[in-house]
């Protein structure tokens, strides 16, 4: 993102309009947390929250199966490496969208989310029609949360397991941390650097039903969801926020079921009683609490009886549409407006094509251009030979590769296994079913340019 | 000594001045007025880009003359590390051959652009493209596209695109029919080929070589590809003739 996006960005600036920035590529390495259920907690096998192993059958692709990078490492043993975590956050290039992860800030141009703070706060240089035009793409995506801090609120096996699964967590803020191609090793040194001393865990002492009246009281619930309980009360924060502080507050808000993943429970209590002493930078007021009553709900948080999640409906591939479907109009609804912005054309690009195509966040360059009709048909580079090969060639299954990865970002997103395809757009919400067969048509038809 | 004092104050201060104004009387005032009238010429990659819109919309000729604003020395011209060059060398390249080596910029004259002092504004004369004269010409013109699409893919080998246009090139040639159908092909097989010219080349190089259901699939792709009937050509008899 593409970048690559620095320079793109001056390419951009320089040829007027031949970018229109595009949101989706933009692969925001948004939102630690998530829907992963700790081991210590959870042992292998099916859960009533959404994993992997129960959303494979709900929601099958015949097209996708077989082991994730992740399950083909060996089980967690070690402590990691915290030295190496922090190289193998350069690698992943973390701080292309977070800010406070220990390392320099990316480069303007590769910044995803400052770039995208930047045209939504009118602070990019760029025609006013340009900015006009790609301030509300680029508004869902212009937040992700900071990782300061995070020695102190997160437990290590749980930032492991976000970054070999990551999962939405965040209600309101749109879906955009990558899938990254990382190893249970990396994942475990990269955990290390950002919680290099394990809390251990301890039994929450208070009252779970005084800490559900107050999660009701506090106003928790104007931010907040808590999927599985009964909906907190909307009731108002008893202390006053500035309104940009509170909508950035509700945007960031995680869903309160993930809490028990996510925090050793003494943590929780010291997160409740002062956010701010523990992460400066956070948007969570600091709600005066009696230290009991933090231990109160920090007990309903963790003790809850959790309803099951929804069932994820599971994908449906349309069948190819009767009508003509030309280039033109895949590019419009499709290309441009959701690979482009990481599958660009490097030549305009000052020689970043983005992840996607020039290589970032820890993968290799693939030379996938969806930019032009010219660029999807010269194919995607191959991952060991490195030869091209056509983006739309069929596997056993008769799905043309590009589709596939289109389908495989809906097994993701409900925690469907995927193999070792890729879903796309890469972290992004996936597309619509009617978008996905707009393309598998276009390509049934012989790709009609 | 009091005016002496003053004396040498206002010199000081009119001092400079007066080495502005004999500054502007050398040129420095033209020099300033040609740097402060708008700079209105797009840059190479804005005049790129718009020369391939005009390629895509059937116009060859616009996107040449627009190339050479960019590029006026494209003729002498061969692969090099700046992109928008080497994007301008192709699209000139593979224009020539689109239009039989109509449409080239061997032989054109480079547009002129100048700000006219006498009346205060920017002329841009534009390129202007010769056609061939003689059978050899255009020939000449359609090696020249070889040449610089072969440097091309010597510089990117694994670039489909390029490879097709060179294959494009070639079988449009005479005399380069064998390469061409090699080249073509081999993409082909890989569903690499990203063009309707491209298979309608394809499609006519197996023709002659009497591959008449092969023929056809290419000639069946490129129709796929395009709803423009002339791109592909007329439909190939089954057996040539």
């Amino acid at each position: 993102m593409t970048y690559r996006i620095s320079r793109v960005w001056a390419r951009v600036r320089r040829t007027e309009g031949k970018g229109a920035l595009v949101l989706a590529a933009a692969l925001l390495f948004a939102s630690i947390g998530a829907a992963c259920k700790d081991p210590k907690k959870d042992p292998p096998g099916p859960t009533p929250s959404a994993t992997p192993s129960t959303l494979a059958s709900a929601a099958p692709t015949a097209a996708l199966s077989g082991a994730s990078t992740a399950a083909q490492d060996p089980a967690p043993t070690a402590k990691g490496d915290p030295a190496h975590g922090k190289v193998l956050m350069a690698k992943y290039e973390c701080n292309r969208c977070h800010d406070g992860t220990g390392l320099e800030a990316a480069t303007p141009d590769k910044q995803c989310v400052h770039c995208h703070t930047d045209i939504v706060d009118g602070k990019f240089k760029a025609q006013a029609a340009s900015l006009a035009r790609w301030k509300p793409l680029v508004a869902p995506l212009a937040d992700v949360p900071t990782l300061t801090a995070t020695a102190k609120r997160f437990s290590r096996t749980y930032v492991e397991t976000f970054l070999l699964e990551p999962n939405d967590l965040r209600p309101k803020l749109v879906p955009s941390m990558p899938r990254l191609g990382i190893t249970r090793a990396d994942a475990r040194d990269i955990a290390a650097y950002l919680v290099p001393e394990e809390t251990s865990d301890a039994k929450p002492t208070g009252d779970a039903s005084r800490g559900r009246a107050l999660l009701d009281t506090k106003g928790c619930g104007s931010c907040h969801a808590f999927t599985g309980v009964a909906t907190l009360q909307g009731s108002a924060i008893p202390v006053t926020v500035d309104q940009k502080t509170m909508a950035r507050a509700q945007l960031l808000a995680p869903d309160l079921r993930y809490t028990r993943d996510r925090y050793p429970v003494p943590r929780i209590v010291e997160w409740l009683k002062d956010p701010k002493k523990v992460k400066p930078d956070t948007t969570m007021p600091s709600i005066p609490l009696t230290p009991a009553e933090a231990a109160d709900i920090a007990t309903y948080l963790v003790a809850a009886e959790l309803a099951p999640l929804p069932t994820p409906v599971a994908f449906v591939r349309l069948p190819p549409l009767e009508r003509k479907v030309t280039f033109e109009e895949v590019d419009k609804k499709v290309f441009h407006k959701t690979c482009w912005h990481c599958h660009a054309e490097p030549d305009f690009s000052i020689g970043d094509g983005g992840p996607g195509n020039s290589g970032g966040f820890g993968f290799k360059p693939r030379g996938l251009n969806l930019a032009s009709y010219e660029g999807v048909s010269a194919g995607i580079l191959d991952k060991k030979t490195n030869d091209r090969v056509s983006a739309f060639a069929k596997g056993a299954d008769g799905v043309p590769m590009l589709v596939k990865a289109l389908i495989a970002r809906h097994s993701e997103a409900s925690g469907a296994s995927t193999g070792d395809v890729r879903g796309m757009p890469l972290g992004m919400p996936p597309l619509s079913a009617e978008d996905i067969q707009l393309v598998d048509t276009w390509v049934t038809q012989g790709r009609p340019k | 000594m009091k005016k002496l004092g003053w004396l040498v104050i206002a010199a000081a201060v009119v001092a400079p001045l007066a080495s502005v104004a004999d500054a502007e009387a050398c040129g420095g005032a033209i020099w300033r007025e040609s740097n402060e009238r708008p700079k209105a010429k797009p840059t190479p990659a804005a005049l790129v880009a718009k020369a391939e819109k005009s390629m895509e919309d059937g116009k060859g000729d616009v996107a040449v003359k627009t190339v050479l604003e960019a590029y006026p020395k494209l003729e002498k011209a061969a692969a090099g590390k700046d992109a928008m060059a080497n994007r301008a060398l192709r699209l000139a390249a593979v224009a020539a051959v689109r239009s039989n080596g109509d449409q080239s910029v061997v032989g054109a004259k480079a547009p002129v652009s100048y700000f006219d002092y006498d009346y205060g504004q920017d002329v841009n004369v534009p390129a202007k493209l010769q056609a061939p004269k003689t059978a050899e010409d255009r020939t000449a013109r359609l090696e020249w596209s070889i040449k610089a699409l072969r440097s091309l893919h010597e510089q990117s080998p694994n670039n489909p695109t390029i490879t097709g246009e060179l294959g494009e090139a070639l079988a449009a040639t005479p005399g380069h029919e064998t390469e061409a159908l090699e080249l073509l092909s081999q993409l082909s097989d890989k569903d690499l080929l990203g063009t309707p010219q491209a298979y309608s080349a394809l499609a006519r190089l197996r023709f002659q070589q009497g591959l008449t259901k092969k023929s056809a699939e290419a000639l069946q792709r490129c129709n796929a590809m395009t709803n423009k009937p002339a791109v592909c050509g007329p439909q190939l008899p089954t057996n040539p003739a």
